[in-house]
């Protein structure tokens, strides 16, 4: 009873989004929107996730102890990595506005990665020295 | 070698893609989007009111804190959300695809959670970064498709809930504490708040100096102040520098007005401290000269509860008006503000004229105005 009154609030809230995207049609282009809903979760189904995978099989070739540092790291640098590309890449400065972007995320995207890299190297050190 | 699908998600050897780790993820998600909807809904029903609806002018800060929460919460959930996804990917490979209509059904639900919950947190992220590469209007587009992920979400809590109960609240099983898992939950939350870190200070200005992929930084503008459109974009510029400037004040008023600079900065001035609170998240203190509205519309003799437009001399666009109901004009920091920062306010920031009130999204905050219509 409750898990169908549930469903019920579930499936309102999906008719209401639905309605309103396809009843704003100027706004919302649902063809360019349903290219975008879907191609979002076929990338990364279909290209992030297996390349993921890849790199997350390549590694297990390192010896185990080094492996988990190693395999952080770079999941870790991955994710930074992606969620600074739009403002690395700086598509979306504006000649006429200067406060717009105004960093240079280029350097402080590297500055990031050489903290976790140096961070993995000295993990991997002391994970050396202990196991001497 | 031939692989049959059935095999492959056998293929998957890593105890993380496990129950327990994806019902802990889950949780954390399940609790970072209902914020993101919620604080989401408030930012658009400040600007879409319904008529019905008055929102209040304190404290100052609230929209400041609600919409920084939404953004840098969403940026902070997208290594959550990435790690969850990774935890259950076996499952997309499930063979066969469906064992019933009911799986079948279940599965194109999960998929509306998925899909919509990548494209909010994907399109959130161009927005900030002023990145349009679709062809649809992010703030409509990005509204409409939080009811879907939220009611896919309502659904996929209520189908997980025993692996819920059984993994996250309390009585939950216990199982051998695992080094592994809590390792990944440790590199998930690292890197959750790493990127919280480094973007944060576009709205708490203390952490500005390491906002290094913050997409704005208080203090860089004109006027040590960031700006959403510049008077150049606005095609203002022609207008704001008339010497035959006049504020005009009409609509449902006793008395019209028309008031030159020289009349405005005649009028007891004000100096408050305010943020401009932008939707993309960042905001920024200034100091600002000028005078109350309260006054301006004292003068002109208003209905104590009168709804006010105020309107830009921008020519175009959806924000050249914006509307500003009693508990804001009541209130004694909203400003027809003529100075920023100690000086007259640039061109970017609105001169001659521009609004300033508390709690209330930047794009309302209207510039180089030159009218207020009393409704």
């Amino acid at each position: 009873m409750k898990k169908a009154l549930l469903y019920g609030v579930g499936g309102v809230f999906i008719a209401i989004g639905l309605f309103g995207l396809l009843t704003n049609t100027a706004d919302t282009h649902p063809v360019g929107w349903a290219v975008w809903f879907g191609g979002a979760a076929v990338l990364h189904d279909g290209l992030l996730v297996p390349v993921v995978l890849v790199i997350g099989a390549l590694t297990t070739r390192i010896p185990l102890p080094y492996r988990r540092i190693i395999q952080a790291a770079l999941a870790f640098a991955g994710v930074v990595t992606l969620v600074a590309l739009p403002f690395v890449l700086g598509y979306g400065r504006h000649p006429a506005n200067a406060s717009i972007l105004p960093l240079p995320y280029t350097r402080n995207l590297l500055i990031i990665l050489t903290l976790i890299t140096a961070t993995a190297l000295i993990a991997l050190l002391l994970k050396y020295r202990s196991s001497r | 070698m031939v692989l049959h699908p059935a095999d492959l998600g056998r293929r998957f050897t890593s105890k993380l893609h496990d129950e327990r780790v994806a019902a802990w993820l889950g949780t954390w998600l399940g609790i970072s989007f209902t914020v993101a909807f919620v604080t989401g809904l408030m930012s658009h029903f400040m600007q879409h009111p319904y008529a019905w609806m008055l929102w209040p002018s304190r404290p100052v800060n609230l929209y400041r804190f609600t919409q920084g929460l939404h953004v840098i919460g969403g940026l902070a959930t997208i290594p959550l959300l990435l790690a969850k996804l990774w935890t259950v990917y076996p499952k997309l490979l499930e063979w066969p695809p469906a064992r019933s209509i009911g799986h079948a059904v279940e599965r194109g639900l999960v998929f509306l959670l998925v899909a919509g919950a990548l494209f909010q947190l994907v399109t959130g992220l161009f927005n900030i970064a002023y990145w349009y590469p679709f062809p649809f209007f992010f703030t409509v587009a990005h509204y409409w498709t939080a009811y879907i992920v939220f009611g896919a979400l309502v659904i996929h809590v209520v189908n997980e809930w025993a692996k819920v109960k059984r993994n996250v609240l309390p009585g939950s099983v216990r199982v051998p504490a695992s080094p592994e898992r809590r390792r990944f939950f440790g590199l998930v939350a690292l890197a959750s708040g790493t990127i919280a870190l480094f973007t944060i200070g576009e709205a708490f200005s203390p952490l500005a100096p390491v906002a290094l992929l913050a997409p704005r930084r208080p203090g860089i503008g004109p006027q040590h102040l960031p700006v959403n459109k510049a008077a150049a974009e606005a095609g203002v510029l022609d207008m704001i520098h008339d010497p035959g400037w006049r504020l005009t004040v009409t609509g449902r008023v006793r008395r019209s007005l028309s008031l030159s600079l020289a009349d405005l900065h005649a009028l007891t001035p004000r100096t408050v401290r305010l943020p401009i609170t932008c939707v993309e998240g960042w905001s920024a203190s200034a100091t600002w000269t000028g005078v109350r509205l309260r006054d301006v519309l004292a003068l002109a003799g208003v209905a104590p509860d009168a709804r006010v437009r105020v309107e830009s001399m921008e020519p175009y666009g959806i924000y050249r008006t914006s509307e500003v109901d009693w508990p804001h004009w009541h209130d004694s920091l909203t400003l027809l503000a003529l100075g920023v920062n100690g000086a007259p306010l640039a061109a970017d920031h609105g001169y001659p004229c521009r609004l300033i009130a508390p709690d209330r999204p930047g794009v309302l905050q209207t510039k180089w105005v030159h009218r207020v219509v009393v409704l």
